[in-house]
């Protein structure tokens, strides 16, 4: 365990050092969210079928572009080699990496649901029950996002391809229940309602969660 | 301690339609300075890259500290400090920090004690708290040096050590290497340069076209020179 | 001729044939359906494609568990030969789909039907698959990585299915799918003939897939000695 503490200290102190890159994240939510004010300028500012769509696919897009360097600066900076090295199961390098890629990725998600609040003027939905949708899907997809970032590190092209293999196995699954059980909310619901939805995402982080952990060794490997 | 440190049987790999390593033996036991030579080309840094379990060969077998090296091996790679021409530091993190955390992953006792008293001994004290990004070539090296024997390992392999070295590095890292010799540390080191190399070794050996020529002890430098410079000039 | 030789000519020839004798079934032999009219026809090649998507995605991810355990490089020239013949199939399923469609329900796609996404999610996870590959230089890292998504891939079909399940029970959408859809004579011996012959003509393909893979490996095993 102390190896996953380890890792997940250096990611921190490396992704906010530099001040510029967690700026770019919040600077890249806050561009898509005004992208969507004006492409739906013209709506009905109280419907509330276009919020979780909206609110998602901020969070999917500004999330993956988070995550694309977590394993590619370990390549470009050629240390990739000096943890493989070190006396520590390759498990706790994705686990390490995948808890300080959490806080990053609910920090961009706590800025980018005020900065919704505040383009979107919706009363406020049950929170509770945004939360809990917020931090499982968020777990899914991170769980799945860090797992392909290993994946893509390795490959030409690799922000590109990030999305590329992220889309089709994370769009139909996570996003469109997150998806699903936010628009409930926003109609109203609270937890209750959508207690099948917040089982699925449950099922998909622990699935994703439990597949990282088998797989990261054939991925750093390769 | 005494005894084989590091034993390899017939290595051989290939990438794709190149064959680099053709059927390697070698064999370190503790406190040698065994130095490696060979043109570019030669299956060197691969050779090393089996040796650290970096890659898999495609048959042969790697023995370190008397145990198969397969698998995670953590009870090995604990063992082995290793330097490159990459120091494998974070550019982002500051020297103290670099070393922190590689005390951290190699569960180093005392690692704050430890980190300073080979700032110290590598001459980057004064520069604890900058971000390595700020680090000469020279000095990340020697940082580099420092990350590599943090955990006191009992064999250490180096990779072409001297290039990016300046003088101060390279003094630094002779004296080191003599010092830990003396203690029984085992040290494997690749690299072009024969009269800097001789100087440290207590066995040598060539490595050309992906197998070992020759190998010495000091009683044939002379032999091991003559055979080096052949290898050289007629390239591979 | 070696025996793998000789079970791929066997499997080129049982397919040709059922091919032929498929498309005669379904072009000819059968009445036009009651209430479609001719456009049914298409469905024959539609369903027997969209199987053999499902098919090829399987044998894929099964090859690449395969590799994942044994290392051996033979397995990955299944997995990548049936994920290249897969994705030809899967794209003739999308294309075949709308032609119906859009004869029948007089749109070429229906976003709420469960079938169809998830046939387009099939297809993009291929698609992701092949390009992955593309981006990757040495052979094993190329075996390794895709063998990894592979598996990602395949965990997610279920799972995609199972979210839309769940979004379509919670957003009710008015479906006629089942409009039109009743069986006329004939048309059960046309599918089974239908779906049998593309299954041959898909193995048949597989295996010259696999046989070029295989020379392509020998190829350059063969350069690596000549540059010895």
């Amino acid at each position: 365990m102390g190896a996953v503490g380890a890792i997940f200290q250096k990611e921190l102190r490396v992704e906010f050092r530099n001040k510029q890159t967690i700026v770019t994240y919040l600077l890249l939510a806050f561009l898509i969210l005004t992208s969507f004010r004006f492409a739906f300028s013209s709506f009905d500012k109280t419907a509330t079928e276009i919020a979780a769509p909206v609110l998602w696919i901020t969070i999917f897009f500004a999330g993956m572009f988070s995550l694309t360097p977590i394993y590619k600066r370990e390549v470009d900076e050629s240390t990739k080699e000096g943890l493989l090295l070190a006396p520590i199961p390759h498990s706790a390098v994705y686990v390490g990496k995948l808890l300080a890629s959490l806080l990053v990725v609910f920090g961009l998600e706590l800025f980018t649901l005020m900065l919704f609040f505040v383009f979107f003027p919706y009363d406020l939905p049950n929170m509770a029950a945004l939360m809990t949708v917020l931090v499982l899907g968020t777990l899914g997809f991170v769980a799945l996002g860090s797992i392909i970032s290993a994946i893509s590190s390795q490959l030409s092209q690799a922000g590109v391809m990030l999305m590329v293999l992220t889309i089709p196995v994370l769009l139909f699954t996570v996003v469109l229940s997150a998806v699903s059980a936010t628009s409930e909310i926003f109609g109203g619901a609270g937890l209750d309602d959508i207690n099948q939805e917040v089982r699925f995402l449950a099922v998909f982080a622990l699935v994703f969660i439990a597949t990282g952990y088998l797989l990261i060794d054939f991925i750093l490997e390769a | 301690m005494s005894g084989v440190v590091l034993e390899a049987r017939g290595l051989v790999k290939s990438f794709g339609r190149n064959q680099v390593l053709r059927g390697v033996d070698l064999s370190i036991s503790s406190g040698d300075r065994y130095f490696l030579f060979g043109p570019n080309g030669a299956g060197k840094t691969t050779l090393v890259k089996l040796l650290t379990g970096l890659m898999k060969p495609d048959s042969g077998e790697v023995r370190l500290f008397g145990e198969p090296l397969e698998g995670e091996a953590l009870a090995i790679r604990a063992r082995i400090g290793f330097l490159s021409h990459e120091p494998y530091l974070y550019g982002e993190l500051t020297a103290m920090e670099n070393l922190d955390f590689f005390g951290q992953l190699y569960d180093v006792p005392n690692r704050a004690e430890r980190s300073k008293a080979l700032l110290k001994e590598v001459g980057l004290f004064a520069r604890s708290h900058d971000r390595v990004a700020t680090f000469s070539r020279g000095m990340k090296q020697r940082l580099g040096l420092a990350r590599a024997i943090l955990h006191e390992p009992d064999l250490v392999v180096l990779d072409e050590p001297y290039t990016g070295l300046d003088i101060r590095a390279t003094a630094t890292l002779e004296r080191l290497i003599r010092e830990k010799s003396a203690e029984g540390t085992a040290f494997l080191a690749i690299t072009h340069d024969l009269a800097q190399g001789l100087e440290m070794a207590t066995r040598a050996g060539i490595l050309s076209g992906g197998r070992m020529v020759l190998e010495n002890d000091p009683s044939g430098w002379d032999e091991f020179s003559e055979r080096y410079l052949d290898v050289m000039g007629g390239g591979r | 001729m070696e025996l793998f030789g000789r079970i791929r000519l066997a499997f080129i020839l049982i397919s040709a044939v059922l091919v032929l004798n498929g498309i005669f079934l379904a072009m000819i032999w059968v009445p036009p359906h009651e209430t479609m009219g001719d456009v049914q026809r298409i469905f024959y090649f539609h369903v027997a494609s969209a199987w053999i998507a499902y098919v090829a995605f399987i044998v894929t991810f099964a090859t690449s568990i395969v590799y994942m355990k044994t290392k051996d490089l033979k397995w990955d020239n299944w997995a990548v030969s049936s994920a290249e013949i897969g994705v030809v199939f899967t794209t003739l399923a999308i294309l075949t789909g709308p032609m119906w469609a859009r004869a029948i329900w007089g749109e070429f796609w229906r976003w709420e039907d469960l079938k169809l996404l998830m046939t387009l999610v099939l297809w993009l996870v291929f698609i992701a698959y092949l390009a992955l590959r593309a981006n990757v230089q040495s052979r094993r890292s190329k075996a390794t990585l895709a063998a990894v998504f592979s598996v990602i891939g395949m965990l997610c079909i279920p799972l995609s299915f199972a979210a839309n399940r769940i979004w379509t029970q919670s957003h009710p959408t008015v479906i006629a799918s089942d409009q039109g859809e009743i069986v006329t004579s004939g048309m059960v011996p046309a599918l089974i003939v239908a779906v049998f012959a593309m299954t041959f003509l898909y193995i048949a393909l597989l295996l010259l897939r696999v046989g070029a893979a295989k020379l392509q490996d020998r190829a350059d095993e063969l350069k690596l000695k000549v540059g010895d």
